[in-house]
């Protein structure tokens, strides 16, 4: 067992490493009345090609991995979402692009429901009418998102940058793509990732160290268990959208857009993570809610909200900028002003000092929730990062050289009125 | 710093509550100003906050304000307006980290508070007025932000069957009002409605590292009439352009708050609709697949709870009937012993949690305050956990389908 210790927020976690490849991670928050247990599994909507152990190449509809979150409950004599339901816990899953996960927190039967939650991976008990009718319920919930305006402008843009790599596809996949889905597609999957190797748990509550012993004990055999697991194959998509401007016409009251603008993506995941950290300090001091832009545009009427992230993965990276306002492209234009004259203005160590203060309270705080220390871990896992050391990395970044960091292929997608 | 901020208001007018909690990293402060909800309440309630977090005399614009909460170490400051029956309450709130946690030489609280004092007190006011052009520009952003409520179809149905149900009385009022209200806005009215804000009855609350104590308790808002019953019932219809239909069902119950069946009324929904494998979500999602999400909220202060849900509209007449079946089933006391006992746990597990995070903490201590109950969390525990089949039988008995609004897609 490996205790991890940070003196900076004085926060402690201790990990298990089993010989099949689990592992196990106790976080001890005290004074919680709920505690968390989160089973994440390195599998996420990108990964649709991949390659098994026998050297098989296998293509799956994008969706497969949303879909199967959905069916993983399903089981012949009841839903294990009935029954954790009936010991009081509040269940919960997510598909990401890079991976899925199951959880549940609860105040008390703890254990009974981690003994459910472990069952997801091998209990396999879906079957082809369950799929069928899950079918149903799943073009619902892609049905809500094409009723979203602010979705579709950042969809359609989306997937315009990406029009070869599985980023351009939703996370819950199309009408379309579902129909493919089979209860076959599921074991397939399931066979290849859900291994113990591509999974991990993630406990949090008040906990004592010692549990993590008896904790890991209790696991039931498959994670003691090798299985190998698939290699996924995602390559990078270099292309140039054909069109830089996409309008969609509804009946919408404010315009919804989405500039999106494309980079390359870097192989190496610590230099990719220091980058995210140098472009959000950047960013952060460009958009934010007290930067200059944010505040012209807002006065001028131009836009009333905007939100601007940094997004990578395997194979992508891209920042959006989404907005919601009256002049989209009055909005476009102020931008890539900005944009292309950045590398001359850069931007002053006192802002950025400014950006780092408000990031080291914000991640103190962060520490109050549960939920939100399991999220971060699991997120800071999968662009392999750790925890602890972030705020250590965001102090360390020097930022010292302006050049070309907003150079790529973009995309400007507006939804609005047709009269407008 | 705290004294100066309590200075603000009479006396005789305002409840103080500090609630002792140490294992967080941070710490919460919240003014709650109570006031008499109607649509120009909402209205101004709505534009001040936006005005009195965009600038100040000492923090002209949006970017010296958030320069501050930066240098202050990520504090976040910001108004809001939630409505308690025919109360509209304007919170203030800040939440700033425990300086001493951090790796900084000086403890920032004071700075904090004086920070969040001062953008509630010394307003940027020109010749006695707000200025003209942050006035004129937040009062189109608000405009702006309620016509944006159409963007969400289902947020949309749900503040149009809320309207729909209360239209004789304000309960049904948006809590940022409606654009028309808003329009007729003066800056000299707002001016004057923010003079007033400090005579109204006045929740000073914090969480964290403070000692327990509780001043003013007791003292309450005027008004807290009875409910009129509706006797007529309505159902409207919309067309839009979406790939869904939305349909918001509001039942009426004669249940006060202050009733012991109001917990009963409270475990009828959670059976019905407001747990994840609830009556409502098995049968009309899990097993017919007709939707995505069906859910019920009850609002035990106005006596009224929602179902709303989103599906194919070539499902309406068997959604809308297989609802009305299952509501009646209920009604009738054909209620599983397993989702009985699951959503009490439910809901208990529910009421348990509140303690994790500062701000439900906070809200709930208000609340329990606004409408004088002193019962604790454990209190509620025990009465939940002593409600029976029948009590529930009986509750769910005195809802009655009332309004509904149908938000049927045409795409």
């Amino acid at each position: 067992m490996k205790r991890i210790y940070s003196q900076q927020l004085n926060e402690e976690y201790y990990v298990q490493d089993l010989a099949s490849g689990f592992q196990v991670i106790l976080y001890p928050k005290a004074e919680r009345y709920n505690k968390g247990a989160f089973l994440s599994v390195g599998y996420g909507s990108l990964d649709q090609e991949f390659i098994d152990d026998n050297g098989t190449v296998h293509h799956t509809p994008p969706g497969t991995a949303h879909f199967l979150e959905h069916k993983l409950f399903e089981n012949s004599s009841s839903d294990i979402l009935e029954e954790l339901g009936r010991l009081g816990a509040n269940v919960n899953a997510f598909t990401a692009y890079d991976n899925t996960c199951y959880d549940f927190t609860a105040p008390d039967n703890f254990e009974p429901s981690l003994e459910l939650l472990l069952q997801l991976p091998f209990r396999r008990e879906y079957t082809q009418s369950g799929v069928e009718l899950e079918r149903d319920i799943i073009s619902r919930e892609i049905d809500i998102y094409l009723d979203s305006v602010d979705y579709r402008s950042y969809r359609n843009g989306l997937t315009a940058l990406y029009p070869h790599h599985p980023m351009g596809q939703d996370i819950a996949g199309s009408h379309e793509s579902i129909k493919q889905i089979d209860k076959r597609t599921l074991d397939l999957v399931m066979d290849n990732f859900y291994v113990p190797e591509n999974m991990f748990l993630f406990l949090i509550g008040d906990f004592q160290p010692q549990e993590l012993d008896q904790i890991v004990k209790s696991l039931p055999p498959f994670y003691h268990e090798y299985r190998p697991k698939a290699r996924v194959m995602i390559e990078s998509d270099p292309s140039i959208p054909t069109s830089d401007s996409l309008i969609e016409f509804d009946d919408t009251p404010i315009p919804s857009f989405d500039y999106l603008l494309k980079l390359e993506p870097l192989d190496d995941p610590e230099e990719a993570f220091q980058r995210m950290i140098k472009y959000n300090l950047i960013l952060d001091v460009l958009f934010g809610k007290g930067s200059d832009f944010f505040q012209a545009n807002y006065t001028a009427g131009v836009l009333s909200d905007l939100d601007v992230e940094y997004h990578y993965g395997q194979g992508y990276c891209y920042i959006s900028f989404s907005a919601e306002g009256k002049k989209p492209e009055q909005f476009k234009l102020n931008l890539e002003k900005l944009l292309a004259g950045f590398h001359e203005t850069g931007v002053s160590m006192e802002e950025v000092d400014r950006i780092k203060r408000k990031t080291m309270g914000r991640f103190l705080m962060g520490f109050n929730s549960i939920h939100n220390i399991a999220q971060t871990y699991i997120a800071f896992h999968y662009l392999k990062a750790h925890l602890f050391d972030y705020l250590e990395t965001v102090n360390s970044i020097v930022l010292d050289d302006f050049q070309n960091l907003f150079q790529g292929a973009n995309v400007f997608s507006i939804v609005r009125e047709e009269t407008l | 710093m705290i004294k100066t901020l309590d200075q603000l208001f009479k006396p005789d007018r305002l409840v103080t509550r500090d609630i002792e909690r140490t294992h967080f990293k941070s710490n919460l402060i919240s003014l709650y100003f109570v006031r008499e909800l109607s649509l120009r309440e909402a209205a101004l309630g709505a534009l001040l906050g936006r005005i009195l977090t965009f600038s100040s005399a000492e923090y002209p614009n949006l970017k010296a304000i958030s320069d501050q909460e930066d240098d202050l170490y990520g504090v976040v400051v910001y108004f809001d307006l939630d409505k308690y029956r025919d109360q509209l309450v304007l919170e203030y709130k800040m939440i700033y980290p425990k300086y001493q946690l951090l790796p900084i030489e000086k403890d920032l609280t004071d700075q904090a508070i004086e920070f969040y004092h001062s953008l509630l007190t010394r307003p940027l006011l020109v010749d006695g007025l707000f200025d003209q052009e942050i006035f004129q520009m937040e009062k189109d952003n608000l405009m702006e932000e309620l016509a944006s409520i159409q963007k969400d179809p289902e947020a949309y149905t749900y503040r149009q069957c809320n309207q729909a149900h209360f239209a004789s009385s304000n309960l049904g009022i948006y809590k940022y009002s409606d654009i028309a209200t808003v329009r007729q806005i003066s800056n000299q009215e707002l001016v004057a409605y923010y003079h007033d804000l400090f005579d109204s009855l006045v929740f000073r609350y914090r969480h964290g590292d403070f000692l327990h104590h509780s001043g003013g308790v007791g003292l309450r808002p005027a008004s807290l009439p009875k409910l009129d019953k509706l006797m007529q019932k309505t159902h409207l219809e919309e067309e839009r352009k979406l790939n869904q239909s939305v349909l918001v069902q509001a039942y009426q119950t004669d249940i006060e708050h202050t009733q012991p069946d109001s917990q009963a009324a409270m475990l009828f929904s959670a059976i019905l609709g407001s747990y994840s494998n609830s009556v409502l979500f098995r049968t009309i999602r899990e097993q017919l697949g007709y939707c995505y999400s069906i859910y019920t909220k009850y609002d035990k202060y106005r006596n009224v709870m929602f179902i709303s849900v989103a599906y194919q509209e070539s499902n309406h007449e068997a959604l809308v009937s297989k609802i009305d079946q299952l509501v009646k089933q209920i009604q009738a006391g054909q209620i599983d012993e397993d989702d009985f006992a699951v959503a009490k746990l439910e809901t208990i597990q529910g009421l348990k949690s509140l303690a994790d995070r500062q701000e439900t903490m906070l809200d709930y201590e208000f609340i329990q305050d606004l409408f004088g109950k002193t019962d604790s969390i454990e209190d509620r525990v025990r009465q939940l956990e002593q409600l029976t089949l029948t009590d529930i039988t009986r509750a769910a008995g005195s809802f009655e389908l009332m309004t509904s609004y149908h938000l049927k897609g045409t795409r």
